[in-house]
């Protein structure tokens, strides 16, 4: 019960979450729709282009309520590649996603829009991890296995160890920036680039080493370093989806609390904030996406950097918002490009990383540019 | 009874093991405004954070309502203390009206949105620290001054009985610094308490009802304005370039002024 005098209150309580904010471009939630129905539109076009061609509308749709399993499906050849492109598909939903949301939780903690799933470790992480289930995979040391039959029996191999180092590589980063029971921030940073830098020391040298020993090998390692959607299988569109659903269910206790990180960790504490759950949360939570993302699908820069920062152009900064919606865009973004990709391009089809490399790098650079300019402090 | 802040023994050494705070014994209860003075350096500010239970002191202990603050859940703990800090850094872009109703976070649930009561606490705050008219704007167009208005109301937001302030008038024009500081001589007449880390001796002299004294990590005195602001217990600490006055104040006391004087 609302009690009549307080009613003009009631009123202006109810209307402030569309009215505390300064003017957008578009409301969140008219942003939320129009992406959840591009997404869905994407998914279609993406089930009917591959990289030989595109396939009949109608039946791409037969295939796709069959694939649901509502529906009588196509014939087995059509059927299966339909299932195929739907894996790939959700592969790049997912991980599009996973990799939007990582950065702008990351962002969120670190209060720093050029934070992204890099920054603690998890992408040379799952270098590293990927790297050695290619090693041996690719049979260093053992006669006779080439990568092309050990990777196509073993691909989740790749997945799991690049999962294990992900996580692994995080964690390691997070366990030296806390001090007697507290993650600092700016030491997070610190150590994440100086572990990186360790890493990928480590890596160059097993690359260098294995170019000589192995070309194969060598190309296999080098692959994946730049991202890889084709081919995805059942399961690796389960793990991707089981690390964003699990990250996603953080959101309600980090997202308000990151807005208030905005002020400063002390000033979120004495706001009420328990801010050692809050950074432990939602560094877990993007760790977990991220390392699930980039261990199936490889390398993909700048989706975890660009997307969150797109959204919060157009959107505004509150993470109520910024973490949905980015979780939207990102899977818009990588797939679309996939989809335009597979489209214009066909069977030369760049690498998924080759892409984002090329569109994010000068966005980066326009982020860096129009930064410049709009330091603001108080 | 039970005193709503009490501090005993309270010590906070930095890891260089610099001292901070040394020993300090401190209380403060519903109906006072205790203002706490000291030169630069003497660990005002450090002693603050002890007290919200935002550091955690080397030596002692503080007791929110007799039960231990450093055992008191962030959300209960915000519930009953509000700080006010000198600045906030970088903040994007949030209205004032946005920035005052997250003092409400402490008394909101995980999946509940702004309640009746929230919408009310806003509008109470933002009018009572005169930033009504404010309230669209953003925080990065404010003036100084507006926006330290803006954290106090946000910190009036929240709702709380003990109200911790850093340094509240630095920023503000003399007529806002009074009206600072006749919003928390009211807010501790009501029944909160008010304590308040300041420079301005005069501001104590006129508002607070007991003024601590601190120098080198130490309370050097605590009592009435009127026996703590003197040139006997001001001068070891401050040094000679002091001049000290009365003026008539209500109800026919006076009241010391001190004015920092080359002499």
């Amino acid at each position: 019960m609302v009690d009549e005098a307080a009613r003009p209150y009631y009123h202006a309580a109810r209307m402030s979450e569309a009215s505390d904010g300064p003017p957008r471009l578009l409301g969140a939630g008219t942003l939320a729709i129009a992406l959840a129905a591009v997404l869905l539109v994407l998914v279609v076009l993406s089930a009917r282009t591959g990289t030989t061609g595109s396939a009949e509308l109608g039946s791409t749709l037969r295939g796709l309520i069959a694939f649901l399993g509502l529906g009588e499906p196509l014939e087995r050849t059509q059927q299966t590649i339909v299932e195929n492109r739907m894996w790939r598909t959700l592969v790049a939903a997912c991980v599009g996603a996973s990799l939007a949301y990582a950065g702008g939780l990351l962002q969120g903690v670190f209060r720093n829009g050029l934070a992204s799933p890099a920054v603690i470790g998890v992408t040379s992480g799952a270098s590293l991890g990927a790297s050695i289930a290619i090693l041996i995979i690719g049979g260093i040391g053992v006669e006779g296995q080439l990568l092309a039959r050990a990777a196509a029996n073993a691909p989740m191999l790749v997945t799991a160890c690049s999962l294990v180092g992900a996580l692994g590589v995080t964690l390691l980063v997070t366990a030296i920036a806390t001090i007697g029971g507290r993650v600092s921030v700016p030491t997070l940073l610190l150590v994440g680039v100086a572990i990186n830098v360790c890493i990928g020391g480590l890596l160059a040298g097993i690359q260098a080493w294995v170019l000589e020993y192995d070309w194969e090998v060598a190309q296999g390692i080098f692959a994946w370093t730049f991202g890889n959607l084709k081919d995805r299988s059942p399961q690796h569109a389960a793990v991707a989806f089981a690390g964003l659903a699990v990250a996603v269910s953080a959101l309600p206790f980090v997202a308000r609390e990151l807005d208030l990180f905005a002020g400063g960790e002390e000033d979120a504490e004495a706001l009420g904030v328990s801010t050692l759950r809050v950074k432990l949360l939602a560094l877990g939570a993007a760790a977990l996406a991220a390392a699930c993302a980039v261990s199936v699908a490889g390398q993909i820069a700048f989706i975890g950097l660009v997307v969150p920062h797109m959204v919060r152009i157009v959107s505004g900064s509150s993470h109520r918002s910024l973490l949905p919606i980015s979780l939207l865009a990102g899977a818009v973004f990588l797939l679309g490009t996939d989809y335009l990709n597979r489209l214009l391009l066909g069977s030369r089809a760049l690498q998924p990383g080759v892409l984002m490399s090329i569109f994010g790098g000068p966005f980066f650079l326009f982020l860096l540019i129009r930064g410049r300019k709009a330091v603001q402090a108080w | 009874m039970v005193k709503l802040l009490e501090a005993r023994g309270l010590s906070f050494a930095y890891p260089s093991g610099l001292r901070a705070v040394d020993g300090v014994d401190f209380e403060a209860d519903r109906g006072e405004l205790v203002c706490i003075a000291g030169p630069n350096g003497a660990g005002k500010s450090t002693l603050l954070k002890l007290l919200a239970g935002l550091e955690k002191p080397s030596a002692g202990t503080v007791q929110l309502e007799g039960a231990p603050l450093a055992r008191t859940r962030a959300k209960v703990r915000a519930r009953k203390i509000a700080l006010l800090p000198q600045t906030l850094t970088a903040l994007p872009d949030v209205t004032v009206k946005r920035f005052v109703a997250y003092g409400r976070y402490a008394h909101q649930g995980v999946f509940t949105r702004a309640t009746a009561e929230d919408g009310r606490a806003v509008a109470r705050a933002l009018e009572q620290a005169d930033v009504a008219d404010l309230g669209q704007r953003l925080l990065t167009e404010l003036s100084s001054g507006q926006r330290q208005r803006a954290l106090v109301a946000r910190a009036l937001a929240q709702e709380a009985e003990l109200l911790l302030v850093d340094e509240p008038t630095n920023a503000l024009d003399p007529e806002h610094q009074i009206a600072v500081f006749e919003l928390l001589a009211r807010l501790s007449c009501e029944g909160h308490a008010a304590v308040v880390v300041t420079h301005d001796l005069n501001l104590a002299s006129q508002f607070a009802t007991r003024v601590g004294l601190v120098a080198e990590g130490r309370k050097v005195a605590d009592g009435v304005p009127g026996e703590v602001l003197v040139r006997e217990v001001l001068e070891p600490v401050y040094g000679s370039k002091l001049a000290y006055g009365e003026m008539a104040a209500d109800g026919g006391e006076s009241r010391s002024f001190i004015v920092p004087w080359r002499g």
